[in-house]
């Protein structure tokens, strides 16, 4: 894997570098063709516009932390066969990323040319800190201008439009005002502005309580990666407002290795003062319970219950709060009686095993009221909602979470596929794979409602991620949790069959693709009116024209009532022009039906006009997420 | 300011239990099986004017020139012989029509593997049940024989429906580790058609057990296949029951193998589906 990824990086290094010539080879060929006749006659005009906002604006709001996008247009009077734009930042409050041709120190330079009237160039910058601060244009040339490096070659050019912009870096979202951690030891000082935290957690510890306060109230806070696993763990809490900013506090966690060798007296020790039931002791009950027992874990995560619902008394003012809090408590005394009776009772050897089923017996206990207590936590927590006029945050919202998802394929390295040649290979030991990364720690949340769009240039991985979040593919590491029986992939013309009339096929993929045959009977009519295909459905599928092919299957496929969750993988723009129209419009209603919906498309109009949310994958990696605008246009660039 | 708290919940939180009803979905993959079984027929006979009349009428005549040629031409002292043959020969391509077909099964409907949600199983077992249904409709053909040759039909017959039902079983379990297999390492289906012809002729299709020599006889007694075939032979020519050594063997092999297939394909569907 380590080869195949040097290998890869070799390559794009290698595209670089061959790109660069490539530019420098033109830019010195246009100089030399251009030069003798160059009157600087050409008239450049030089502004930038952002994202979202209106086109040429002279200041924009960004946020620290987010990639944030910088368009710089020229239009020429005339044919510009060569432009040089010099651009100065400032380094220590924005960070330069990509976009440009050569960077000079604070000294952005964009060069190029080929004959058009007017180019656009994108630059990407992400904000350091907070702080006002200007993209200044510090020359702007064409068609022989200045040189860029500065020697006067030519005359130098008129600029319009503003000369510089504004850039007000702000933090972004609303924040929290109170963060509190249970069993984290070495934590700093929790300040709204601090946006990083370290910590250390004691072994076994499954998941990190938190309570938190948000300065405002409109705010969603999401949490991702609180299970722990041994070693560093990366917990992130989004603070997001309505408009989809968000100020992500994130949280290091080192949890501790299992502890060696732990003595059986010190569990029975530990086990008496857990009745004390501070902070301290949960902590180092739950360690010693990892240890011993294999639902041991199991009981750890009671035992952290247990402490958070101790935790809610503190400031817990909400119905689930409160429900949390009595349950919580019922929960502990049931797991001291547990623990309560090993203090010494049995001596010897079937004290040993009298203790270790009692403990069983105790963790099965500690497990199953822990669950009852959660599925009636959460009834409450709805109930609470509709009474109180406090919301309370319902994560329930979030129906995908896509949790550091890797997909590794397992490639052989000559790709044999015989048996004759594996079983060579496997004698000689030369059965070497090569692992072709599809996914590389892809993470991201989808919620109740929301319309994600994923791009990204062929073979990147897109539907490979479709396919583990349908669940047809297991990633190789991480996961992802939704509710498959929610999700619907919406495929056309699964399993058609040339052979056989258009009304068997429409039974035949209409089993497939999950119909019953009472609904395909009473659909029968509404399917074959919205194919256009009245009269042919006797007709064998082979003499249909792919059209009506096509037409036939989206027919079938969009039949359905919306599902909560449906995947649209390329399945826009069927048949002919009327037809198009009408499936545009079929697959609008499914989007906006309020269901959750995933897009894979290369129309990046769709994607602009559809999606909340736009997911970008390149190679396997996620580079970006955010606004459709932002995201299109990084993708565009990239593409150019 | 209105302060607003909330506390975090482990991660699996929103995950809710599976709401379809089990019953539906078993309705539901009935209802796919039957479709894809009745696709496979259909397509069979697709460019045919008699159409779906040859499934019956192909065995029938197939029998009939099979009973002549070995009534005349290969005379043996078997009594019955066309129907000791014909017994064998409708257990043995109900085996191996189930096997091929199921074998190719995966990697034919690839497209369909990673789109859809139903379990993968659905692919082989449909191509077994169209075997299935061919051995259905061979039974239509055989029955004429039986009259034909004038065979009294007894209550014992019936068992064939039964012994057909354990073959089945038996073949659905080979079929879900070929089909794995076939995935992996296409030369299977040729590997796979030399151990047939080789696992034919140990199954005495043509000649009685007892004519072969003693190891010969060894070796067929351990085929499974020819378990099936033999106690499908007593029930029909000698209206008897099989012993307890046959009983076990049939009870053993299907359940076994079955078993064994289905744990298989469960294993290997990641890797399957990473390979298709």
């Amino acid at each position: 894997m380590m080869v195949w990824d040097r290998m890869h990086s070799e390559k794009t290094k290698e595209e670089r570098a061959l790109r660069i010539f490539f530019s420098a080879f033109l830019l010195v060929f246009f100089f030399c063709l251009v030069c003798p006749g160059v009157s600087g006659s050409g008239v450049l005009r030089v502004f930038a516009a952002e994202g979202t906002v209106s086109f040429g604006p002279e200041s924009y709001a960004w946020n620290i932390g987010e990639v944030n996008t910088l368009v710089v247009s020229f239009h020429g009077d005339t044919a510009v066969d060569r432009y040089a734009v010099c651009l100065e930042y400032d380094p220590a409050i924005l960070e330069y990323l990509d976009g440009a041709d050569r960077v000079d120190g604070r000294q952005i330079w964009l060069e190029g040319g080929g004959g058009e009237d007017s180019y656009e160039r994108i630059l990407m910058f992400r904000p350091r800190k907070s702080g006002n601060t200007q993209v200044k244009v510090v020359s702007a040339s064409a068609n022989g201008g200045q040189a860029p490096d500065g020697t006067d070659e030519g005359e130098e050019l008129r600029m319009d439009g503003p000369e510089f912009i504004s850039v007000a870096v702000q933090e972004r979202g609303s924040r929290l005002s109170r963060l509190e951690i249970g069993f984290a030891e070495g934590m700093e000082e929790f300040s709204p502005d601090v946006l990083e935290y370290h910590m250390q957690v004691a072994y076994g510890v499954e998941w990190l309580p938190m309570e938190y306060e948000m300065e405002d109230e409109e705010a969603v806070v999401t949490v991702s990666g609180g299970n722990l696993k041994e070693g560093s763990n990366v917990v992130t809490l989004a603070v997001q407002k309505g408009n989809g900013d968000a100020v992500v506090y994130t949280l290091y966690v080192e949890r501790e290795a299992a502890p060696a060798g732990m003595a059986e007296e010190s569990i029975v020790g530990e086990g008496g003062s857990r009745t004390e039931g501070d902070t301290g002791a949960g902590q180092t009950e739950s360690g010693a319970a990892g240890s011993q027992a294999e639902g041991g874990t199991g009981a750890a995560a009671g035992g952290n219950r247990a402490d958070s619902g101790n935790t809610g008394i503190a400031g817990g003012s909400t119905g689930s709060g409160e429900g949390g809090i009595s349950d919580g408590n019922a929960d502990r005394t049931e797991n001291a009686g547990g623990y309560g009776i090993p203090d010494g009772f049995f001596p010897g050897r079937t004290g040993k095993l009298a203790l270790a089923a009692v403990f069983g017996v105790g963790t099965v206990a500690g497990i199953l009221i822990f669950r009852y207590w959660r599925r009636r936590k959460r009834e409450t927590g709805h109930r609470g909602q509709g009474s109180e006029p406090m919301k309370v945050i319902n994560l329930d919202q979030t129906v995908i979470d896509v949790r550091h998802v890797t997909m590794n394929f397992r490639l052989a390295q000559d790709e044999s596929s015989s048996l004759k040649e594996y079983l060579i290979k496997t004698l000689k030991g030369q059965n070497h794979y090569r692992v072709l990364s599809a996914l590389k720690d892809v993470t991201f949340e989808v919620k109740q409602g929301e319309v994600l769009g994923i791009i990204g240039t062929n073979g990147s991985g897109k539907s490979t991620l479709l396919k583990i979040i349908a669940g047809a593919l297991t990633p190789s590491k991480g996961k992802v949790v939704v509710d498959k029986s929610k999700v619907h992939m919406l495929t056309l013309g699964t399993g058609f069959d040339m052979e056989l009339t258009a009304r068997e096929n429409v039974y035949l993929n209409g089993a497939i693709i999950g119909y019953t045959k009472e609904y395909l009977d009473e659909k029968f009519e509404d399917i074959v009116a919205f194919a256009e295909l009245d009269g042919f459905m006797d007709e064998r599928m082979k003499n249909f024209s792919s059209g009506m092919v096509s037409r036939l299957g989206f027919a079938i496929a969009t039949m359905r009532d919306s599902p909560d969750i449906l995947i649209l993988d390329e399945v826009l723009s069927v048949g002919d022009m009327f037809f198009r129209k009408k499936s545009e419009q079929r697959i609008q209603e499914m989007i906006h039906s309020g269901a959750t919906v995933l897009i894979v498309s290369h129309s990046s109009d769709f994607i602009r006009k559809n999606c909340d949310t736009v997911v970008w994958i390149e190679k396997g990696v996620m580079r970006m997420i955010g606004k459709p605008e932002e995201v299109c246009r990084a993708y565009g660039q990239m593409e150019k | 300011m209105l302060k607003k708290r909330g506390r975090t919940e482990p991660g699996d939180d929103f995950l809710t239990e599976e709401k379809t009803a089990t019953g539906d979905r078993l309705r539901q993959y009935v209802f796919v099986i039957r479709e894809l079984t009745a696709r496979e027929i259909k397509r069979k006979y697709a460019r045919s004017y008699l159409g779906i009349v040859w499934s019956v009428l192909n065995p029938l005549l197939s029998m009939a020139v099979m009973s002549m040629i070995f009534s005349t031409i290969f005379k043996r002292n078997i009594e019955n012989y066309p129907i000791y043959y014909l017994t064998g020969s409708i257990f043995w391509n109900l085996f191996t029509e189930s096997t091929n077909a199921a074998m190719t099964a995966l990697v034919d409907n690839k497209g369909m593997l990673v789109k859809v949600r139903l379990p993968m199983e659905i692919f082989p077992l449909s191509r077994c049940f169209t075997a299935m249904t061919n051995f259905g409709y061979s039974l239509v053909a055989y029955t004429v024989m039986l009259l034909v040759l004038r065979i009294p039909f007894t209550p014992y017959m019936l068992l064939l429906f039964f012994y057909a039902v354990l073959l089945f079983l038996f073949a659905v379990g080979v079929g879900y580790i070929l089909s794995v297999f076939y995935t992996l390492f296409g030369d299977i289906k040729h590997l796979y058609s030399i151990l047939l012809t080789l696992l034919m002729y140990a199954s005495a299709l043509f000649y009685p057990v007892e004519s072969t020599s003693e190891l010969m006889q060894k070796i067929i007694r351990a085929n499974p296949v020819y378990n099936y075939i033999a106690c499908a032979r007593k029930c029909v020519l000698e209206a008897a029951l099989p012993d307890m050594g046959q009983w076990v063997k049939l009870f053993v092999w299907s359940g076994g193998v079955f078993l064994f297939g289905k744990l298989y394909f469960h294993k290997m569907r990641n890797r399957v589906l990473q390979k298709v």
